[in-house]
């Protein structure tokens, strides 16, 4: 769907409008990354309602995460739920049974979630919704094999509650730094050869492996990426609420809220997810604020809406609108 | 193209008139936050909770309100929807404390979100009242501001079961128990209280879920020469094993099955006969309560304010309608609604009250020590009455069950 958005310029403007475009570019997702780090870094001093905030920067790394691989590469996980109840189960696992300290867990559970990856890496090799089929099993299995390790080590199906580490402040503050580093990685990955490698390998794998592009590396280097930060997450989320257990490390709605979230702004851009996330992460709070017991069939008529407004998403719509300004979009 | 970006203009403004509310904390009464789940795997629990504590809040306010400083507030329930989410639940305890300025906080339902919630009053400073939360370890977290008012853990929940076995003189037991969290918290929990009891555990046996036939199990049992059979699967396990035990004439002087008491259970007939179960609400157990509605007065209250309710009222609406009446009296000793007066409130209280769920006894981590599941014995003249403890009990156990052949 937004195999043409973030596109290389139009031939005639040559090499040195191509580096203007792409400068431009660079300095508009700086700006938007500066713009969506900082007041969430100053949220804490403001209102002593953090969960609105990490919530909300949960879903922009997690979306952020998952174009990488959905938006440039083209591939659909949807058991994108098991890097990130992978990265919680390891925090949980490590810190508790195993007495790491958090700031150690949370690394391992990155490295958890680049391993799974890296194990799951031979499924690339699907294509389609066949990978997307395969990509939902593994998560369950994923899930399965937790609930099934032995209950002194996970908690079982009653799961792990990690209270003596209780400090959301830290744990706030801490996920500031992961999602700077996450927009930041992102951009690094669009901005990079490797970045327009990927559009390449999306756009037409066996064309871009007759001019040079190692295909299969750079799929890999995205997916390993886009494990890794879900894991973190995970983790994160794991330490802020103190608590995990199979059912909610694992909940489906994690990978369905993240493909909602991320095609609403539009897959593809790096804007797209950001502005998808804040958009309808806002939009759900208004209305679940508001009415107690019918929010959720609200918010069901809200992503039709928008849905059926902006089929290519907010971002993907407004380059169709205005397509002189498509390029500058990064 | 216009139309459309017209549409998304609607779309926005319509998202926007959705304003978030501006609660301000009111000093003319007492404002408890709660969640209740809309949606997701515990919306029959929550909302079963949410009915037992908004029938506590009618017959508070009805009555005037609770006294606080020698003035009558009355009480308002704000909830929120975690649709049974465990982001969401901390998202539902932050708000509720900070923009809906609420004074005091009921727990969600089940212990994962308990432990959520209590995160987030912990940190904020409120007191949190929890009513299904059965998890052993959420006690020994060092949360302060928590106090399990009508939940037991896991672990005591075998305990009223087992003193009646010993009061009936047996000496050996043999536990069962499917491979899942809960059966194995029971089981474990079974054999800690059979040893203090000195009752001899003569088999622990675990075997896996989905399994269909017990007659390995049941001679096992039976070899060890168990007095005893304590099986803490679910219903469709023990329907299994009662029936096997009867084709294969196998006999315990004590069977108890924690599930028994459901109708679902029941609904097997006459093979379930003698068998000990518990549960907290039944017409022959009646507490005799101090604090709150008796079990006459309860019924009424929720078939009034409940009228078109799917379900009628459970153990959960028990427990969390007790728990409602138990933080009543809290609130009025304390006089105040801050956290660590109100958790010293709660500590002196302990040992005072008896609920519609049974009597209240909490030690310092918030855990609750009493609260007993009477034991129940289908009976086949009587039915499902409660033969233990004495408090409650309105028919004599029938010890030991007789043999299959002698029926």
């Amino acid at each position: 769907m937004a195999s043409s958005l973030g596109g290389v310029a139009a031939p005639a403007e040559g090499r040195s409008g191509d580096a203007r475009v792409g400068r431009i570019r660079i300095s508009l997702w700086i700006v938007v990354a500066l713009g969506v780090v900082l007041p969430l870094l100053a949220a804490p001093a403001l209102t002593e309602n953090l969960s609105f905030s990490f919530y909300l920067m949960l879903w922009i790394i997690l979306c952020t995460s998952f174009n990488l691989v959905a938006g440039f590469t083209g591939y659909m996980p949807f058991g994108y739920v098991a890097f990130y109840g992978v990265g919680a189960y390891a925090t949980g696992v490590l810190h508790k049974t195993y007495g790491l300290p958090m700031p150690g867990a949370l690394v391992c559970a990155a490295l958890a979630g680049a391993a799974v990856s890296l194990l799951l890496a031979p499924t690339l090799r699907l294509k389609g919704v066949y990978f997307g089929i395969v990509s939902l099993a593994l998560a369950v299995i994923f899930r399965l094999v937790v609930s099934m390790l032995p209950e002194d080590i996970t908690g079982g199906s009653m799961g792990l509650i990690l209270a003596r580490a209780n400090d959301p402040q830290t744990t706030y503050y801490v996920t500031v730094a992961v999602l700077a580093a996450c927009l930041a990685a992102a951009g690094w990955l669009a901005f990079s050869r490797t970045g327009v490698a990927l559009r390449a390998v999306r756009d037409d794998a066996d064309a871009a492996a007759i001019v040079g592009i190692d295909v299969t590396r750079t799929r890999l280097k995205a997916w390993v990426l886009a494990a890794t930060f879900p894991a973190v997450v995970g983790g994160l989320e794991a330490w802020y609420t103190n608590a995990i257990d199979p059912e909610a490390s694992f909940n489906i709605l994690v990978t369905a809220k993240v493909i909602v979230y991320s095609m609403a702004g539009g897959l593809g851009t790096l804007l797209g997810p950001v502005l998808g996330a804040g958009a309808l992460y806002g939009i759900d709070h208004l209305i679940w604020q508001k009415f107690p017991v019918l929010n959720l069939m609200f918010l069901g008529i809200i992503i039709m809406v928008m849905i059926l407004v902006f089929p290519r998403g907010l971002v993907g719509s407004f380059a169709q609108r205005f397509p002189l300004l498509r390029r500058y979009i990064p | 193209m216009l139309k459309q970006l017209r549409n998304a203009a609607l779309a926005a403004a319509a998202a926007l008139a959705f304003t978030a509310p501006g609660a301000d904390a009111a000093d003319d009464k007492i404002r408890i936050g709660m969640t209740v789940s809309s949606a997701g795997n515990f919306a029959l629990a929550s909302q079963s909770g949410v009915r037992g504590v908004e029938i506590w809040v009618d017959e508070v306010n009805k009555a005037g309100g609770l006294e606080v400083g020698g003035r009558k507030l009355p009480v308002e329930l704000v909830k929120l929807d975690d649709r049974s989410d465990k982001q969401m639940t901390a998202r539902v305890y932050e708000t509720l404390i900070t923009d809906e300025k609420v004074d005091l906080l009921f727990a969600p339902f089940g212990s994962t979100l308990t432990a959520a919630a209590a995160t987030a009053t912990e940190r904020l400073d409120k007191f949190l009242v929890i009513w299904s939360a059965a998890a052993d370890t959420l006690y020994d977290q060092g949360f302060k501001n928590i106090v399990s008012a009508t939940q037991m853990p896991v672990s005591r929940m075998p305990v009223a079961s087992l003193d009646l076995a010993k009061e009936l003189g047996t000496k050996k037991v043999a536990i069962v128990y499917v491979d899942e969290p809960f059966p194995a918290g029971l089981a474990t929990g079974a054999e800690a209280a059979a040893k203090e009891r000195g009752l001899e555990v003569v088999l622990m046996e675990r075997y896996p879920k989905g399994a269909k036939d017990f007659s390995l199990i049941l001679q096992k049992a039976r070899a060890s020469g168990a007095d005893v059979f304590f099986p803490t699967s679910y219903e469709g396990d023990l329907i299994s094993m009662v029936r096997q035990m009867r084709q294969m004439n196998i006999n315990f002087p004590y069977t108890f099955m924690v599930y028994a008491s459901t109708p679902q259970f029941q609904a097997i007939g006459e093979d379930g006969d003698y068998i000990y179960s518990h549960t907290n609400f039944h017409p022959t157990i009646n507490w005799e309560v101090n604090a709150g509605l008796n079990r006459e007065q309860f019924v009424e209250a929720y078939d009034r304010l409940f009228p078109k309710a799917e379900y009628p009222a459970d153990f959960q609406t028990v427990l969390a309608y007790g728990a409602g009446a138990i933080a009543g009296e809290i609130i009025e000793k304390a006089g105040s609604t801050d956290a660590a007066v109100l958790k010293q409130a709660a500590l002196d209280l302990s040992g005072e009250l008896t609920v519609l769920a049974g009597p209240y006894k909490i030690d310092e981590t918030g855990k609750q020590l009493a609260m007993p599941f009477p034991v129940v014995q289908l009976q086949p003249e009587k039915g499902m009455v409660t033969v233990w403890p004495s408090e409650v009990a309105v028919a004599e156990p029938i010890f030991p069950i007789p043999a299959w052949t002698d029926r």
